[in-house]
């Protein structure tokens, strides 16, 4: 692994390098203590998203007045995301401080006073913005006021600050695109003489040490990423001395390490973990140099393999060199590059690609330090989702039937047979309680064939729903190779006998399958059945999204040179021609419209 | 380490710290002289520092580092007595 950055070392980095060309990021930070040493860790860790980070602070000890009587600097409107540090010992010097000291009646005050505080705030900010919302937790603790007694009783210090943290974490669940950043987790991970640093707490009320902030840094980016698309979705790996100790080809099947028990104990871990991640929605590949056969033997063949052939979805296994293994392997599942994370034990070929490919984030796994591998892929938090869906929980079963579709495609003499040969199945549905969380979580996550990239949470598409002038529709889609869950998204707005097309998504993973021609065919019907007279289609460009530049062209809309002057491009369509017929090539469309 | 060393790495530090070249900071170098040394940006200099040296300032001396010279002068008591 990389040595971790200094100080010095990270902001020479802030300021030498050339933020110009980079996209921005606006944070604000509302704090009652002093965080302002945070701010180049969150800074780096943007950068190395590669985001240039705007972050202010509020003043200090000024949250309330902020968040409750206006704040228009901290909640401007390029602003995504609002950090808020709520610190107890501030917030309440008698359930931190001089807790031994109040009565039960006192406490149960205090906590209530507490509680109606963080409610006020949050509504406060919620009204002023949308933006994500990281709330830090309060702390637990580490000598409780009424030592080891406290454990015991439900009245002691650990309970009440237990009880505030589940109040905290109900009203944010409860609140769109707001969360509950566990600070627990970062001083269990630092340690705490790394975490607190009491000199500067009375210094300047600044609480945290060099170790703490930068913890607690990374795991608000654990947040940030995925609040931009910047999440990692695939795991690429080698195999010798990374899946198992020793190399196949040599030691064979007997030889290499790998099992219960110490040195084959590290790699069956390390494989648990792969397996917890594929779990999660993380799409498992294979990237090594050997002998293909030899790798296969492995996994069919040896007891104590976690991971199995089910969960790769793809595997570029050869002698080839990795970079551009790590190019077919991100062909075959429909991925961009930079979504890619690969490690090895190799210092060779983890400089190679980062050198050639310093999109994917290569991850050294020193082989002589295996016991550490688990710790170094579940710590590195590049793989956060900000939930957790059924599709995420299949995800991995859908990206392996992606590569078999492709060898098909290979065998395949002309497209339509090859359409007919998957026996596409679609549904068409409009959005309802069980599908509106997938629905927002597309609208968050879709980048390449995305017309508008416009982001919606929840409570978004829930509104589209239920108002009478638009519609939101889901696209699921069936083929003999599984149920890839819903996988496109349309929502259409009406005004004046126009229906405007203000999204249309469909995931990376089915495209190239015709999926689309039908899907917009679609929309068009619904919009006629709603007594449109035209269709309006905007292209909007992003750094990922071309290759639907031209896709409204190739559906009969004309491009308007006087349309909405905010889109890149503006098409129209008239109905007056007809909504147009699906193609043939499926073996069903169920649709709603 | 010796003495040049460390007060070369001190200027580093400072110059990195508070986004000035090397060449405009000097032995008198302060927070009245360098115009982003103020109590905040005084707290990552104290954090750089410490890690740089692997040392550990008392919280009195945190107060007292208030020009390079006085750093210096810190810091080598510091490193002796290590």
């Amino acid at each position: 692994m990389k040595k971790q950055q200094s100080i010095a070392e990270i902001q020479e980095i802030l300021n030498r390098t050339d933020k110009s060309k980079l996209p921005e990021i606006h944070i604000s930070v509302l704090r009652n203590i002093m965080i302002e040493p945070i701010i180049p860790y969150l800074r780096y860790y943007a950068l190395d998203m590669g985001f240039n980070a705007h972050v202010v602070c509020g003043e200090y000890d000024n949250v309330y007045q902020e968040a409750v009587g206006g704040n228009e600097v901290l909640f401007n409107k390029n602003a995504e995301c609002i950090i808020v540090f709520m610190k107890l010992d501030t917030l309440s010097w008698g359930l931190s401080r001089n807790f031994n000291q109040y009565n039960q009646e006192q406490i149960q005050g205090e906590v209530a006073r507490v509680q109606d505080y963080i409610k006020s705030v949050l509504m406060g900010i919620r009204k002023q913005t949308d933006a994500m919302i990281l709330w830090h937790s309060f702390e637990t603790p580490t000598n409780p006021s009424l030592g080891i007694w406290d454990s015991q009783t439900e009245d002691g210090q650990l309970n009440i600050v237990g009880v505030l943290n589940s109040f905290l974490r109900k009203i944010l669940k409860d609140t769109s695109n707001a969360y509950f950043v566990d600070l627990n987790l970062c001083l269990a991970r630092v340690g705490i003489a790394g975490f607190y640093d009491s000199r500067y707490w009375h210094i300047g009320r600044a609480p945290y040490a060099r170790e703490g902030l930068r913890e607690i840094a990374l795991e608000d980016f654990k947040f940030i990423r995925p609040l931009k698309g910047k999440n990692k979705k695939c795991l690429a790996l080698d195999c010798d001395n990374t899946l198992w100790g020793g190399i196949i080809g040599e030691d064979g099947l007997e030889g290499i390490k790998l099992g219960k028990t110490h040195p084959g104990s590290p790699y069956y871990e390390f494989q648990q973990e792969i397996v917890n991640l594929y779990h999660r929605g993380v799409i498992i590949a294979m990237c090594s140099k050997n002998n293909e056969h030899d790798v296969w033997e492995v996994f069919r063949r040896h007891p104590y393999m976690v991971l199995k052939e089910e969960h790769i979805a793809t595997a570029q296994i050869n002698w080839n060199d990795k970079a551009a293994n790590l190019r077919q392997i991100a062909l075959d599942l429909n991925i961009g590059i930079d979504s890619i994370v690969f490690m090895d034990d190799s210092e060779f070929e983890i400089n190679l690609v980062r050198e050639m490919l310093p999109e994917v984030k290569a991850i050294h796994l020193p082989h002589n330090r295996a016991v550490e591998y688990r710790d170094i892929l579940s710590r590195c938090g590049l793989f956060d989702t900000l939930t957790v869906s059924e599709e995420d929980k299949n995800r991995g079963v859908m990206y392996k039937a992606e590569s078999v579709r492709k060898k098909l495609l290979t065998e395949a003499t002309d497209m339509i047979s090859y359409y007919k040969s998957l026996e596409m199945l679609l549904e068409i549905r409009f959005a309802n309680e069980f599908s509106i969380p997938r629905i927002a979580q597309q609208t968050q996550k879709t980048n390449q064939f995305n017309l508008t990239t416009r982001r919606y949470n929840e409570a978004d598409i829930r509104e589209f729903t239920i108002n009478s002038d638009s519609d939101v529709i889901s696209l699921k889609l069936i083929d003999r190779f599984g149920d890839s869950g819903i996988v496109g998204t349309c929502i259409l707005r009406y005004e004046d006998k126009k229906a405007i097309i203000d999204t249309l998504l469909l995931s990376c993973r089915v495209l190239g399958r015709g999926v689309e021609d039908a899907f917009i065919i679609q929309a068009l019907k619904l919009a006629k059945k709603r007594g449109c007279e035209s269709v309006i289609g905007e292209y909007y460009a992003t750094r990922k999204n071309a290759q639907v530049e031209s896709f409204y062209s190739k559906y009969g809309f004309q491009e308007l040179s006087d349309g909405n002057n905010k889109a890149d491009k503006s098409f129209i369509y008239d109905l007056m021609k007809g909504a147009g017929t699906e193609p043939d090539f499926f073996k069903q469309i169920d649709s709603e419209i | 380490m010796g003495a040049l060393v460390m007060k070369q790495k001190i200027f580093q530090i400072m110059s990195r710290i508070m986004d000035v070249p090397v060449e405009q900071l000097t032995k008198e170098s302060s927070p009245d002289t360098v115009e982003k040394w103020d109590s905040i940006q005084h707290m990552s200099l104290v954090l750089a520092l410490e890690e740089e040296f692997n040392i550990i300032f008392s919280d009195s001396e945190i107060v007292e580092l208030l020009s390079i010279e006085l750093i210096i002068e810190i810091v080598s008591l510091k490193l002796a007595s290590q």
